[in-house]
């Protein structure tokens, strides 16, 4: 036996011992790893420095430049811009394990390394994980996509299975296995068949159309279906270049066919009308009902034969990696419960401790913020009078730290502000990101007027100077207000029919604008709770991090429409 | 030489205009003068192109390039593509990049070898400035700012960047980008350098608040006293003769 090194292993070329001791030691886990870079040798000298990574010095400007394109560079300029200290190389690279450091993924701000791990390891991991023979404290990491289709998917629970999977890949049984790797993607292909013995491109191919919008993004074809055939010459050109982008992978298929018969896997990423390109009638490419045909089990970037590439090395390694117990709850919180006998863990298992995780959230205040949200006065009413009493003023315990009050009134429901208002609620209480109060976050005039009406009702409940509001509206006051605002219209209807009258040449001197009854000064650009604000209330800071990754995978997932 | 110039009243001409080793491009404004002011400098040499990107005017900010190429963002249409293609020379490669940050002028400061980019610009941008411009990409910040395409201005002679970067800081980016740099201001006292001012190898535009003693900076660090296209001829003469003789 070699002597052992816990780096990584080709999927193919696993050593001996690993398969004959497997069965015993299969297990899943949910840490996902991901590549980590190495940095260029960084020597003690004084020509050069870099004060981004703590006052680095280095013996020539060829590895200062070398240091300036690294990850580990590019990372501690991002910590800088937040005013964070900077981590050093290995600290890096322990932190690159965890959080990703492919720049496009950086735009949390609160971006939390241990969060976005915890977060990751509750959304299911696409490994299986078993022990390494001879070695307890490690563990190797195959993605289960490549062992086994979706349909399959309780093979894992199988020891024995995944045992066989593993030795049908070993490449000494097969003579000439390949797999392969097809992406399309707006209006980018790549295909590429791998040989699995040597791990190199057997035959690849990408091409280029341009078919998605410029402004608008998007595919051509789904703009054309959402409103219809547009004329534009641009239109016509991406259309047609859609129609040439499916002939092109269509000719392609079909002069692969015999290798896309023998390959023992086929990876497809094509999302919409893409998947038509790929799955015809008379492809070679199996439906996606066939066992062989998988998806890319993590995200992948434009099509590209380099993508292909990676994607191939990514699918074929086997890492190794520190054995994480399943049940150790130090490391992974959302571990805690799901050790089965077997010593095997679901992905999807993962989903119901979660709740037990964070710190415990207040449910009834949730319950009363959705409420609030949706304007729901009598569920609102009910619960909030039931048994158990309710202080009005709570603050949900998200990092937004608003009362019910804002809620409703940033969503404009008069009714619900009404009420709290009437059963206690403070309107002095600030809160959310800027600070204000629930009075400068509501929406609508109907709602600020809500406000002042209370104000008239209650003069002497709070002191209103805090709350800015501007002053009490009362039932008279109101009424004035309707009075002018129709004496307003009368007197321009009337100075419309008199213009109409008059003979166009002659000039009138138009009336004194009818003086306008303030009773508080405008306020001008009211600051209010912003969408995401809104769309985070009553979450705690964990799943408002992963509301937020979800939102920005999307948006990625939109720009890759894009390219 | 340096000249002062001003775009419908507004000093920000770095906003309107884009100027290169090879090409420059100005904004479609009302009036023609801004328009002449880069003509009467620069017409004989290189092409002065009116253009919009993606419908607006400040282009300036939304595109970047250099003598090898141009950079145009997502939001650019086919026909501002096309126009600019007819309008540009041969040697000068377009390409329209699909970018988060869309306003490229604003997040990559480039002379014709090196290029300064923000710190989230994606990889693969990076690949395609890197071919397209063809300069070597580095991610920095200037001063703490990540906008490192209007905090500073680069030509192959030398930079100016944001007046507050630090000794330390500058010393690292000069021996980057291995010109002089120094830390200016423009359009009196602006740190928005890369808004305020516009330079190739031989010539500079500043805003028209920019003060004489700005100006003289600027002249400078980017050796403009006698500065013509042909200077570098001149300066070469002597190694040329040598190296044939």
């Amino acid at each position: 036996m070699a002597p052992p090194q816990y780096e990584s292993y080709s999927l193919f070329f696993l050593p001996s011992n690993f398969l004959s001791d497997l069965p015993a030691t299969v297990a899943a886990e949910a840490t996902v790893p991901l590549p980590t870079t190495t940095v260029q040798d960084v020597q003690p000298g004084n020509a050069t420095t870099c004060s981004a990574c703590g006052g680095l010095q280095f013996s020539n400007t060829e590895l200062m430049r070398a240091h300036y394109k690294s990850d580990w560079h590019r990372y501690n300029v991002r910590r800088r811009v937040r005013s964070q200290p900077p981590v050093n190389e290995s600290q890096f690279d322990e932190l690159a394990e965890v959080s990703s450091i492919e720049a496009s993924d950086s735009e949390d701000e609160s971006g939390d390394e241990r969060q976005s791990a915890r977060a990751k390891a509750q959304a299911g991991s696409p490994f299986v994980a078993f022990r390494l023979p001879g070695e307890e404290s490690k563990a190797a990491l195959v993605y289960k996509q490549v062992l086994y289709g979706k349909k399959n998917s309780d093979v894992s629970e199988d020891a024995s299975q995944v045992a066989t999977a593993l030795q049908r890949l070993q490449s000494k049984q097969e003579s000439n296995a390949c797999w392969t790797l097809l992406m399309v993607g707006a209006g980018h292909f790549a295909g590429a068949v791998f040989d699995c013995r040597t791990g190199k491109a057997v035959a690849h191919k990408t091409f280029h159309r341009y078919t998605t919008r410029r402004k608008q993004g998007g595919a051509q074809s789904s703009n054309d279906q959402a409103k219809g055939k547009a004329k534009s010459a641009g239109a016509q050109i991406r259309r047609y270049n859609e129609q040439a982008l499916q002939q092109d992978i269509r000719n392609l298929l079909a002069e692969w066919k015999d290798y896309v018969k023998q390959s023992r896997l086929l990876f497809v990423r094509a999302t919409g009308f893409n998947r038509a390109s790929i799955f015809f009638d008379t492809s070679p490419v199996p439906p996606t009902s066939d066992e062989r045909v998988r998806s890319f089990p993590f995200t992948t970037r434009r099509p590209t034969f380099s993508e292909l590439e990676r994607c191939f090395k990514e699918l074929s390694t086997v890492r190794v990696q520190e054995w994480v117990a399943p049940s150790e709850p130090s490391r992974i919180d959302s571990q805690t419960t799901n050790a089965d006998t077997s010593g095997l863990t679901k992905g999807k298992g993962a989903e119901e401790p979660t709740e037990a995780a964070p710190p415990p959230v207040d449910e009834r205040l949730t319950k009363l913020s959705d409420f609030a949200k949706r304007g729901k006065l009598d569920l609102l009413k009910s619960n909030i009078e039931s048994p158990p009493e309710f202080d009005l003023n709570s603050i949900l315990p998200d990092d937004l730290g608003i009362s019910l009050l804002h809620i409703a009134a940033s969503n404009g429901h008069v009714d619900v502000i009404g009420y709290l208002l009437d059963s206690g609620a403070d309107p002095c209480v600030r809160g959310g990101r800027k600070n204000l109060t629930p009075y400068e976050v509501a929406t609508t005039k109907d709602a600020r007027d809500e406000f002042r009406r209370f104000v008239a009702r209650a003069p002497d409940r709070w002191d209103f100077s805090q709350s800015a509001i501007p002053g009490p509206l009362t039932a008279e006051m109101e009424a004035k207000q309707k009075d002018k605002e129709r004496e307003k219209k009368k007197k321009q209807k009337e100075k419309q029919k008199a213009a109409a009258k008059d003979s166009p040449g002659r000039v009138e001197t138009p009336p004194p604008e009818p003086e306008v009854l303030r009773t508080a000064p405008k306020r001008v650009g009211l600051t209010k709770l912003s969408k995401t604000e809104q769309e985070a209330v009553g979450m705690s800071a964990e799943k408002r991090a992963m509301l937020d990754r979800e939102k920005r995978y999307r948006a990625r997932g939109r720009r890759s429409l894009w390219n | 030489m340096a000249v002062r110039a001003q775009f419908e009243n507004s000093n920000d001409i770095g906003v309107f205009a884009m100027l290169t080793n090879s090409y420059c491009l100005v904004a479609i404004g009302g009036s023609e003068n801004f328009y002449s002011v880069f003509e009467s400098e620069l017409a004989d040499v290189i092409p002065v192109i009116h253009t919009s990107i993606g419908g607006t005017r400040i282009i300036g900010r939304l595109c970047v390039g250099n003598r090898h190429g141009l950079l145009l963002p997502s939001s650019t249409t086919d026909q501002e593509l096309q126009h600019l293609r007819n309008s540009l020379p041969e040697s000068v490669a377009i390409q329209r990049v699909e970018e988060r940050l869309s306003a490229l002028g604003n997040v990559i400061a480039c002379n014709d070898y090196v290029a300064l980019v923000h710190p989230d610009v994606d990889k693969e941008t990076e690949e395609i400035i890197a071919d397209v411009l063809k300069v070597e990409v580095f991610r920095q910040t200037i001063a703490g700012n990540v906008l490192v395409g209007s905090y500073c201005q680069l030509s192959n002679q030398g930079g100016i960047v944001h007046p507050k970067t630090s000794v330390e800081d500058q010393d690292e980016l000069s021996s980057l980008l291995q010109i002089p740099l120094v830390a200016g201001t423009v359009n009196r006292g602006s740190d928005l350098i890369g808004a305020g001012l516009v330079v190739n190898d031989w010539s500079a535009f500043a805003g028209l608040d920019t003060t004489s003693t700005e100006l003289s900076v600027i002249e400078s660090i980017f050796k403009l006293q006698d500065a013509q296209p042909t200077a570098i001829v001149n300066q070469m003469r002597d190694s040329l003769i040598d190296s044939m003789a």
